[in-house]
């Protein structure tokens, strides 16, 4: 080639590499969710939410997907390519695997992230929502989905048991009494058992949360690594004692598989039980069914241990992580997403085409005032029991780093009890040698 | 006939056309992907030199006690198993040539996984339990570079030259991509099991610590994993025992010579073909509780009481039985009847007129020559009652009921193919105990293998 | 050699007289033992009938059969992506019954037609991986997948290139092709034939029953894989039919009993179908006696 074309030839190769680094590119974030199913309405509302976002900010394209429809397998897959350096930039994590998030060094903690305005505006969220993201004082990633279990009753089954349909039992008591007197009339209700729960430890920590009592040391594990866990403080003591007498009375069964909420929900749907303890979650889903089933439903708060133990409810849900090898501009782009999604508007369009519950107090007041909890009063209780829950570090939540592990120890103790008629005093015990055990193996491999 | 193999012929041709063009649409719809194969061998081979300086600076830290003596064991244990296997003690010289190569082979050899280890089974501080258990890994070690050798000792028979082709490298050629296939997608990541498995890991964070064969150790005194080779060894004995005998049964049955035996037959041996994750469903809606499962509202009606099947540990153990036998069955009963179909009838007409009853005909001539097949089933039953039970027992039971107060013995159903799963894709699970589960499930299930091999096969008699 | 005297033979048939009963006990026997064994089958069956109400009736529908199986069929392949998951699933698990044939039938062809050193070292080798089944392996191969990018740009890569060895098929056609009488290779070798000639002209043709047989095997193991595409394939359109049927129980509040039976049934009708065909291939081709 003669050298003028070769100069030619080099001057327009290297405008390629000048010429575009002008111009402004886009930055791209990508989001993955659990809500893609296919019978799932919620996918679609995530995207028009990230559609209005990119509508407002042309340079950012939000890719949203849902490449798996389970927590487990969406943190499974998100950690190991975080691993290979392939992370998408926002993740939703499941609340109990929170620590194990925040240990994994794979994520930037959104305190660090998010800019004053948007941190400032986490004063509107509810206290308790918050702090369960919260450890070591420092929030970790923006909560989104959030749920609380709430008791479900038939008050077909409670008028033709004799009991006052529109008083939903309040308190443990108030239930074995219920169910006493639905007992009584088993053979006429058609039922197998008076109450079914989810054999999960999701509701022992929200009867903890309520007595005030930590479920593990160091602060519920957010001062400091847990170490040790309280399995058998006179709190838990007490739960499992009414776990006991519901079993050995016949007033208590489950589906047979642990942590099953979709199996539980289907026997009290199917009418084989009068009183059930589910997600909100699950509340329109609910309705709906027992309309079709053909009775009519009463939700009422989650059932106190005792009358005085109003420390409030802990969370269920998930919440929204930014991974650390996203680039400055896209952790900026995934900050600026996660608080218009997380908005006052868009909490209220969530909510209300979800089953989760607004958790911006900006978004009650404005819905309250629309009435909508005149027309929807079912979700008015979640959201009243939510509320008056006061952040304290009993009701922000246990932060486990094997929370697996350790919930799946005490989902057995409490099958066991359950099942086996094992002694309370003895299957915690148990439960908790084998608590600590895990957690000194945990820490031994994370360091102090 | 002639119609009958030309009919033959075509689909044989249409099929091998269409495999053709499959396999063409397949490489070049994923050529990008297959070069980027190349490329990560190359990436792999390039960092060889950094492996090597830091392999090369592990012994030059190494402590002069913790490399002689498995250097020694290595010696020793290689110049007397040379001896005894590849000596010939006719010709003396060689044969002490030989014993020394040996030993030298195996010195270098015992390095292998003793190095892996990390020479740390020979640190003065190293538990009595992991020293032992170094001295026969090292033992072991010493074996692997030594097999190949014993092949080249050997002196060459003079082996019939006809009828084998003289071109030994395009033999190496043909055995190519299956031995780079396993070597690379299954020897490299199984040593790399093993590398895992001396760590302290938490899934999926990348936090790791170095624990020797703690993990080995933890496991001889976790009850919960003790109970787990107990339940296993309950559930193996009992799916190899009876879909053994139950196919054996049919199988006389569906071999006699009947109209329609071939629709029997088919329907017989088609729940082989379903997956185990389709038989834990099927399963499943069979064993529903309360009343929309059929055998429970069944027990409903007759008993007036429906057990739960899926709660109680006895009763869900035999489901996950119940389900694995009916899913392995139709595969022994296919064996089996081929097998009986080889029964020479001669030999049965003969006992027959002599006087032997169908029991005696059955014990003396049908068993025994049906033991071949009774030996490849029990191989492949017992390995698919180790691993291939997983699916059946994701789906009905994930780990059945948990026993003992708290579930201090771990579940009804938690075999030992499942707690590895459980200990290592669960989130914060421990990654190195699941790795090194798995390293002792190969080890018994080889274990097992071999010693079927030495002490059933002995009495497979082979039919001629 | 025994084979050539049966080569020679021709079979006497003993001349039974043929009294023509039909063994009712028999017929009733395998009726019974048939119905047994297809139950839970049938039973699937009926239930993939039902509506998702339905399969929740107390007491259960047994008879007659809902009139919902087109519907779950129809939602399983608009809403579920069934129609992509079979053709992934056709796709690869031909790919890799097809691999491992050719791979097989190459190594057979090496071990019993020519002599090289390290030949029984290598044998063991390739025979010793019986013992290491994929689940053994997961986890590091999870990790060389995602060196390789695999599991995000090549998903099918990712479930067809680690399994095309197999020491099943090594063995199954070493058996075979040492069944073969040894005269056949001489007369080859004296015709001055290649060994991959010899392998197309002569070998392939008398191995059609192993051939397929082997193919079905491969085929339907292939299909049945749920594991390993569970961990690696990200895209719900890459996915494999197994793992669509794991989805169905696991989506939602209340597990459609209807619409999992359904999909249970659909993932089952190839290898049953690909079953009943090849049947005879493969009852052929599995005997193990040496003189056939």
């Amino acid at each position: 080639m003669s050298r003028i074309l070769r100069i030619i030839v080099l001057l327009l190769t290297l405008s390629l590499f000048v010429l575009p680094a002008a111009a402004q590119e886009p930055v791209t974030i990508s989001f993955v969710h659990i809500f893609g199913g296919e019978n799932d309405t919620r996918g679609a509302v995530v995207q028009g939410i990230a559609d209005a976002f990119m509508a407002e900010n042309p340079n950012v394209i939000v890719e949203v997907s849902s490449p798996s429809l389970d927590y487990t397998e969406l943190f499974n897959n998100s950690l190991l390519a975080a691993e290979q350096g392939n992370s998408p930039t926002i993740v939703q994590i499941e609340e109990g695997l929170t620590q194990l998030a925040a240990d994994s060094g794979y994520f930037t903690p959104i305190a660090q992230i998010a800019s004053a305005e948007q941190l400032a505006s986490l004063d509107d969220m509810l206290d308790v929502v918050v702090a369960y993201y919260t450890i070591g004082g420092e929030l970790y990633s923006v909560p989104w989905n959030a749920s609380n279990p709430v008791l479900y009753y038939n008050k077909d089954m409670f008028t033709a048991a004799g009991l006052d349909p529109e008083v939903a039992p309040q308190t443990f008591d108030d239930i074995l009494a219920a169910c006493a007197a639905i007992d009584a009339v088993k053979t006429e209700l058609e039922i197998t058992s008076c109450m079914n729960i989810p054999m999960t430890a999701w509701l022992v920590e929200q009867w903890m949360a309520m007595q005030n009592a930590e479920l593990v040391n160091n602060g519920n594990g957010r001062t400091e690594r847990t170490t040790e866990v309280y399995f058998e403080s006179p709190e838990m003591v007490e739960i499992a004692e009414w776990y006991a007498l519901m079993a050995s009375s016949g007033y208590l069964t489950y589906s047979g598989t642990p942590n099953d909420l979709n199996a539980e929900g289907t026997t009290f749907l199917g009418k084989q039980t009068a009183i059930t303890i589910n997600s909100t979650a699950g509340l329109t889903l609910i309705q709906r069914f027992s309309t079709l089933q053909g009775f009519e439903l009463g939700v009422a708060r989650m059932p106190l241990p005792d009358a005085d133990a109003t420390n409030g409810v802990t969370m269920g849900g998930a919440s929204l992580w930014v991974s650390s090898s996203a680039t400055p501009e896209q952790a900026q782009a995934a900050s600026d997403f996660l608080f218009f999604l997380t908005n006052t508007a868009n909490d209220q369009v969530w909510h209300q085409n979800s089953g989760y519950f607004p958790i911006r107090a900006s978004s009650i007041d404005a819905l309250t005032e629309a009435g909508w909890f005149e027309t929807n009063p079912n979700f008015a209780i979640a959201i009243d029991q939510l509320r008056e829950s006061v952040g304290n570090i009993a009701n922000a939540g246990a932060v486990v780093g094997p929370s697996t592990e350790v919930r799946g120890i005490l989902v057995e103790a409490l099958q066991s009890i359950v099942d086996s008629g094992t002694a309370p005093a003895e299957a915690l015990a148990v439960a908790k040698q084998r608590a600590d055990a895990v957690l000194a193996d945990y820490n031994a491999v994370v360091g102090g | 006939m002639d119609s009958e193999l030309r009919f033959e012929r075509f689909w044989t041709r249409a099929g091998a056309v269409i495999a053709a063009a499959l396999i063409g649409y397949f490489v070049v719809s994923e050529l990008s992907g297959l070069l980027r194969l190349l490329e990560w061998l190359g990436q792999g081979i390039a960092t060889l030199p950094s492996a090597l300086s830091v392999l090369l600076a592990h012994y030059a830290s190494l402590p002069l006690s913790a490399l002689i003596l498995p250097v020694c064991i290595g010696g020793v244990v290689g110049g007397i198993s040379t001896a005894l296997v590849a000596g010939d003690a006719r010709h003396a010289a060689a044969h002490r040539r030989n014993i020394v190569i040996g030993a030298g082979m195996g010195a270098l050899s015992g390095q292998i996984l003793t190095a892996a280890l990390r020479h740390c089974t020979y640190a003065l501080e190293a538990p009595l339990g992991e020293t032992v258990a170094g001295v026969i890994l090292t033992s072991v070690s010493a074996l692997i570079l030594l097999l190949p050798i014993w092949t080249l000792m050997r002196r060459r028979r003079s082996e019939g030259t006809s009828g084998y082709f003289r071109r030994p490298l395009l033999a190496y050629g043909l055995l190519a991509p299956t031995l780079l296939s396993l070597g690379l997608f299954l020897y490299f990541p199984a040593a790399q099991m093993v590398a895992l498995s001396l760590n302290l890991r938490r899934f999926p964070l990348p936090q790791e610590r170095f624990v020797c064969l703690g993990n080995y150790s933890a496991l001889t005194v976790d009850p919960i994993y003790q109970t787990s080779l107990l339940t296993t060894v309950f559930i193996t004995v009992a799916v190899v025992l009876i879909s053994l005998a139950l196919s054996l049964g049919i199988a006389v049955l569906a071999s006699q010579k009947i109209r329609y035996a071939v629709v029997y037959r088919v329907i017989l041996i088609s729940p082989f073909a379903l997956s185990p994750i389709v038989t834990g469903v099927l399963f499943l809606a069979l064993f529903r509780e309360g009343g929309t499962g059929i055998l429970s509202f069944l027990a409903l009606q007759i008993f007036g009481s429906a057990p739960s099947w899926l709660r109680d540990p006895t009763l869900a153990r035999w489901v996950i039985i119940g389900a694995s036998v009916w899913n392995i069955l139709g595969f022994n009963i296919l064996f089996y009847i081929a097998g009986l179909q080889n029964v020479p009838k001669d030999l049965l007409e003969a006992a027959q007129i002599d006087g032997a009853t169908a029991i005696q005909r059955f014990a003396r001539i049908t068993f025994p020559l049906l033991s071949p097949y009774t030996f490849f089933l029990l191989i492949t039953n017992v390995t698919y009652a180790f691993y291939g039970v997983y699916g059946a027992i994701d789906t009905l039971t994930q780990g059945g009921p948990p026993i003992g107060a708290a579930g201090q013995f771990g579940g009804a159903t938690n075999v030992l193919i499942y707690k590895l799963y459980e200990d290592g894709f669960s989130p914060g699970s421990p990654l190195g105990l699941a790795a090194a589960q798995a390293v002792v499930l190969f080890v018994v299930v080889a274990g097992l293998t071999f010693l079927q091999f030495q002490f059933v096969e002995r009495r497979v008699t082979y039919g001629e | 050699m025994a084979s050539d005297a049966r080569i020679g033979q021709t079979p006497v048939v003993t001349p039974a007289p043929r009294r023509p009963k039909t063994r009712w006990g028999v017929h009733l026997a395998l009726m019974v033992v048939c119905f047994f064994v297809a139950l839970p089958l049938l039973y699937a069956l009926q239930v993939a009938t039902l509506t998702l109400e339905g399969s929740y009736l107390s007491p259960p529908q047994f008879f007659p059969p809902g009139g919902d199986l087109l519907n779950n069929i129809a939602q399983l392949f608009e809403r579920n992506n069934f129609g992509v998951l079979f053709v992934n699933t056709t796709l690869i698990a031909s790919v890799v019954a097809i691999g491992k044939t050719v791979l097989a039938l190459l190594a057979g062809l090496a071990f019993v037609y020519f002599h090289f050193p390290g030949k029984a070292f290598l044998f063991f080798f390739i025979l010793f991986t019986l013992l290491l089944p994929t689940e053994i392996t997961l986890l590091p191969l999870f990790r060389i997948m995602s060196e390789l990018g695999w599991g995000q740009t090549a998903p099918r890569l990712a479930l067809t290139i680690p399994f095309l060895a197999t020491a099943t098929g090594t063995f199954l056609f070493r058996q075979h092709f040492t069944n073969i009488p040894r005269e056949l290779a001489e007369a080859a070798q004296i015709d001055g034939a290649t060994p991959v000639r010899f392998l197309f002209a002569i070998l392939i043709p008398m191995s059609w029953n192993v051939i397929g047989a082997h193919l079905l095997v491969q085929f339907i193991s292939s299909w049945n894989q749920y594991l390993w595409p569970v961990l690696i394939v990200q895209d719900p359109t890459q996915q494999v039919i197994q793992v669509g049927v794991r989805q169905t129980l696991a989506a939602g509040l209340q597990v459609d009993f209807g619409l999992l039976m359904t999909a249970g049934f659909l993932a089952s009708m190839p290898p049953l179908i690909l079953f009943v065909v090849l049947h005879k291939q493969f009852m052929n081709g599995f005997s193990l006696t040496r003189d056939r």
